[in-house]
């Protein structure tokens, strides 16, 4: 009697498990196919010829599948200066962010000095404000020093970005501090200790913050927006909304699709690289930020 | 220092290198903060500070500014489109959030349970933060397309009959927040992962010698040691939520008839399309007075967290 009844309750228990996992397994894949469909759509469309990309039937392989709006992208529109712009603006930030960044997160991580403290919670509070909150009083001071349209002036408002001083901060009051005070009883100045004892572990540190300040201005779109007008500066998302999509003046006219789908992989594609390569960094550094 | 008491001599003298040093040690650390507090006090603190006095005059590209008093914020109350855009905020806001953090707190959950292939669905769920807004909405402007989007297409399929979507007021708004289930849920999902695996086992150990497991541990367990995760995770969802601006840019351009159109929307027409920088800094005061206020509250809340 016992026995049995031991039995059946074991049975309902694997059965019961078994739903679960059946469950969590069916919900897995609901969840991969919807953070998965849009981009396979993406590259989908963008190889299809532009006949038949509004078409009453879904074709996810195209048949034939054509290179043509890839051509075309890059024949019609200025796309390869707009990418170069970008690469531009990103590397000059990102390096400038560094080199800001990280004398500053080392004192501000070792040293209680008057202010650092406001000076620290401006660094918080400019991670939390976004630029479309300041965006017009930001416009008047670039364009009455002559910054607007050019790179110079792409660049500059993201180094107000606290992201890489806090992460720094952070990272430095992780390290033990007993090899830079006896550097400095050896009569190494801050600056060697900076350099040469603090910079090489960094590494991780100096990972997350390129991986996210380079994606950061790669995708900035609302100030180039206004600060680069010209095609000789203007980033690529500014390029591709305004004439790929050509989403400007109220026009609610069906962009081409599949063009438009080309020029957007190719703009995406060097995030998506950057993101499989240094993936780690990446979710690591939305952890430690988030968490502190 | 005539040298008769040498032993206080010593002391003073090392005193006063002592103090000498800790002004010295203040200044390095001045020179090493010197170029980001110039970057942050010129790129941020300056023009929120100059939003206020620019809004009080009317401001354009062309020709001379001159002062016209609470003249924009009188305008502001009463100008309908701006009202409408702070409610489109609002309402946007009070859909995206909650509905963002569940998905979040869900995909977590069901990402730190060992299941085969979690390593890769969690790859998927976190890939669509590297897409540009601009991109993202052209993904999902496609897919909502009313005639030819694979949305509607797979609807009909089921025998449903599909939406106008971003081409109809009543669904415009709700089409964004499912648009960002897609594209932000993934940031949420990695704070919360982090979240659940900075909980100790011991805690469910524990509950579990109770008699607590199920829905009675995540209640009682998961969800209060998630607390400071979630405010994180409510504070940052909140205000990227009140910058909407990307989305409807390129998705709808702020229609229609207005329904999508949302403060930052506004602040950039009037400023940039109606050349209005003096209207526009007064909407900005507003939009950056409610920033502020989120701000505060969430480090009063953080601290009282921490008490």
């Amino acid at each position: 009697m016992g026995l049995t009844n031991e039995r059946t309750e074991g049975r309902s228990y694997r059965a019961a498990r078994r739903t679960r996992k059946l469950l969590q397994y069916s919900l897995l894949i609901l969840v991969v196919a919807f953070y998965s469909i849009p981009m396979i759509w993406l590259v989908s469309t963008s190889l299809k010829e532009e006949g038949r990309v509004f078409s009453k039937t879904i074709e996810w392989l195209p048949r034939p599948p054509t290179l043509e709006n890839y051509g075309n992208a890059f024949s019609r529109y200025p796309l390869a200066r707009w990418l170069i712009n970008s690469a531009i603006v990103a590397v000059a930030t990102v390096s400038l962010t560094i080199l800001i960044s990280v004398p500053a997160g080392y004192a501000l991580a070792r040293a209680k000095f008057k202010g650092s403290s406001i000076l620290f919670g401006l660094c918080l509070l400019s991670l939390m404000v976004p630029i479309e909150a300041y965006l017009v009083p930001l416009y008047i001071i670039f364009s009455e020093l002559r910054l607007v349209d050019k790179y110079i002036g792409l660049v500059l408002p993201q180094l107000s970005n606290g992201f890489a001083v806090f992460l720094i901060r952070q990272f430095v009051q992780q390290i033990p501090i007993e090899l830079e005070e006896a550097a400095i009883i050896d009569g190494a100045s801050r600056w060697q200790v900076l350099t040469r004892i603090v910079a090489p572990n960094l590494t991780p540190a100096l990972a997350t913050v390129t991986i996210f300040r380079f994606m950061a201005s790669w995708n900035s779109f609302a100030w180039p927006l206004i600060a680069a007008s010209s095609d000789a500066v203007k980033t690529q998302p500014v390029g591709l909304a305004i004439h790929v999509f050509g989403v400007v003046g109220g026009s609610m006219a069906s962009p081409r699709y599949g063009l438009s789908m080309a020029a957007a992989f190719v703009a995406t594609l060097p995030t998506i690289i950057v993101f499989l390569v240094m993936q780690r960094y990446f979710v690591e550094g939305i952890a430690t930020s988030g968490l502190k | 220092m005539d040298g008769q008491s040498t032993l206080h001599d010593g002391c003073d003298r090392r005193n006063g290198t002592s103090h000498r040093s800790v002004r010295r040690r203040n200044t390095w650390a001045y020179v090493m903060v010197g170029p980001y507090l110039v970057s942050v006090t010129l790129f941020f603190v300056v023009p929120f500070i100059l939003a206020v006095p620019v809004s009080l005059t009317n401001w354009s590209i062309i020709g001379r500014p001159s002062f016209v008093g609470l003249d924009n914020y009188i305008r502001l109350f009463n100008d309908s489109s701006v009202l409408q855009a702070l409610w489109n905020t609002v309402r946007y806001v009070l859909m995206q959030v909650p509905s963002l953090m569940v998905i979040g707190l869900g995909l977590a959950l069901l990402l730190n349970t060992r299941l085969k292939g979690r390593t890769l669905a969690r790859v998927v769920v976190v890939m669509p933060y590297v897409v540009n807004v601009v991109v993202m909405g052209i993904i999902w402007r496609w897919m909502f397309d009313p005639n030819f989007g694979i949305i509607n297409h797979y609807l009909r399929r089921l025998g449903l009959s599909g939406s106008w979507w971003l081409t109809d007021t009543s669904t415009s708004m709700l089409s964004i927040v499912i648009a960002n289930w897609w594209w932000s849920a993934g940031f949420n999902t990695v704070v919360y992962l982090a979240g659940l695996q900075g909980i100790p086992r011991e805690l469910y150990e524990a509950a579990a010698v109770d008699g607590a497991t199920g829905w009675v541990a995540f209640r009682h367990v998961t969800l209060p040691c998630l607390r400071p995760v979630t405010f994180y995770v409510l504070l940052m969802d909140t205000i990227t939520s009140f910058q909407l601006f990307g989305e409807p840019f390129v998705m709808t351009q702020g229609g229609p008839l207005g329904s999508t159109t949302t403060l930052t929307y506004k602040i950039y027409n009037s400023a940039f399309i109606e050349l209005k920088l003096g209207y526009a800094s007064a909407i900005s005061v507003l939009f950056l007075a409610v920033i502020s206020a989120l701000v505060l509250l969430q480090s009063r809340v953080v601290k009282s967290g921490i008490d």
